[in-house]
């Protein structure tokens, strides 16, 4: 890479939003991980060759969860540590600060595309056309998935509140 | 659980954010994917120059002398089966214009002043080919002197097209001019017709050539110009001997011949 200052650069200024944002796509702290670095050496392969790093990293981040989701029924399934059901634990006192994790399982339970439409929405804080860019889909359909991955997210929460 | 604001699901997504990916790490993977990549597209690159080296080195071998023997010496040598049909290898241009040639049924026969000559040069200015030759047609009619049977017997054919055809008129057409001046003893003198054919299908007056089996004595003549001692380029010189006239059917070879009955 001819600049790898730069790469170096651009890592320490977007590392941990896009390191953050991997873990809520995939909802595993390590599979996050992985998904970022994933990502990174795309970017890094490219680096000098890309006019926007950033959109480019998050298409890649989205794109790779994306391929990984679809690879699961015949790839490698980590088995370490059983799935989380949503509802398990909902019997319990839910204190404010355990909201936000609530909220994060609940986020586990959409779909990939869903989950991603979220987390580029309303953690990457893109626009809608942003958004659509990103994951090469029509605006329209990022309203769309968006206000049904929101609604499902209401539904789950006030159903777990009962 | 109420139902969640926006305010509450930002707050839950940037909630844990902070540490950094290890950029070492990506900068090492990318270096490593990097490096498999280029010794992918070089292994690649060597498979298809090897590749490509190997097939062009066949079609050289093929084409050359035709020593290679096998299927790979079949393609610009060939002997056509029952059918006619020509190798596949050969031109369709010069296929057809080969399939055109027919052999005489007979050995070519000239005037035995012509085949006589009486200095070094008379018959050595005289060329065998008028033209340029690209493909030509061997008749082989088996031994001479045995006239009666090869009325009979279909001559065999040896269809040669590009390179080893222009070898074979070369080597012709550079044969020595003059007599040999041992004298050369021979059981057997095969007898073929070489019937030349140049790039637009126009087929050439046929060439005699009597191969005796000693390597000394052979003559080749078109009427007016005369070669001795000829040597068929390598490959070739094999793919004559082993041609030879079809037998005729049981039916004809039973039946009285006419110089039987007379």
């Amino acid at each position: 890479v001819r600049d790898e200052e730069g790469f170096r650069s651009f890592v320490e200024t977007n590392g941990a939003t896009l390191l953050h944002a991997a873990r809520l796509l995939t909802g595993d702290h390590h599979r996050g991980e992985d998904l970022v670095q994933t990502a990174l050496i795309k970017v890094y392969l490219k680096w000098g060759r890309i006019d926007a790093p950033l959109p480019y990293a998050r298409r890649a981040l989205v794109n790779a969860h994306i391929d990984q989701t679809r690879r699961k029924w015949w790839g490698e399934r980590p088995t370490e540590t059983l799935p989380e059901h949503a509802g398990e634990e909902r019997g319990s006192d839910v204190t404010a600060s355990d909201s936000r994790d609530e909220l994060r399982r609940m986020l586990n339970g959409l779909a990939p595309k869903e989950r991603a439409v979220i987390v580029l929405r309303y953690y990457c804080d893109l626009s809608e056309q942003e958004t659509a860019a990103t994951l090469g889909m029509p605006v329209g359909t990022v309203k769309s998935t968006c206000s049904r991955a929101l609604a499902r997210l209401r539904v789950e929460a006030t159903s777990g509140a009962r | 659980m109420a139902p969640p604001s926006e305010f509450d699901l930002r707050a839950a997504l940037r909630d844990g954010e902070g540490d950094e990916p290890d950029v070492n790490q990506v900068i090492i993977a990318g270096d490593t994917r990097r490096a498999q990549r280029r010794t992918r597209i070089l292994s690649a690159a060597v498979i298809i120059a090897v590749v490509g080296g190997l097939g062009v080195g066949a079609a050289e071998f093929s084409g050359g002398d035709g020593s290679g023997g096998g299927s790979a010496g079949s393609a610009a040598l060939h002997r056509p089966a029952a059918g006619g049909l020509a190798a596949p290898a050969i031109p369709s241009a010069a296929r057809d214009a080969l399939a055109r040639v027919s052999c005489p049924s007979a050995a070519p026969k000239y005037a035995a002043a012509d085949t006589n000559p009486s200095g070094n040069s008379a018959y050595g200015s005289t060329r065998l080919f008028s033209g340029q030759v690209s493909s030509v047609v061997v008749c082989a009619y088996g031994p001479a002197f045995h006239a009666a049977n090869t009325q009979l017997r279909s001559p065999a054919r040896l269809e040669l097209a590009g390179r080893q055809a222009k070898r074979v008129a070369s080597s012709l057409e550079n044969a020595p001019t003059a007599a040999p001046t041992a004298s050369c003893s021979s059981t057997s003198i095969e007898q073929y017709a070489v019937i030349p054919v140049d790039a637009s299908g126009n087929q050439g007056r046929p060439v005699a050539a009597q191969l005796p089996s000693s390597p000394c004595g052979a003559l080749v003549t078109n009427g007016t110009a005369v070669r001795f001692d000829w040597q068929p380029p390598p490959g070739v010189a094999a793919k004559l001997e082993d041609l030879s006239p079809t037998e005729p059917p049981d039916s004809l070879a039973a039946s009285p011949t006419p110089s039987a009955t007379s």
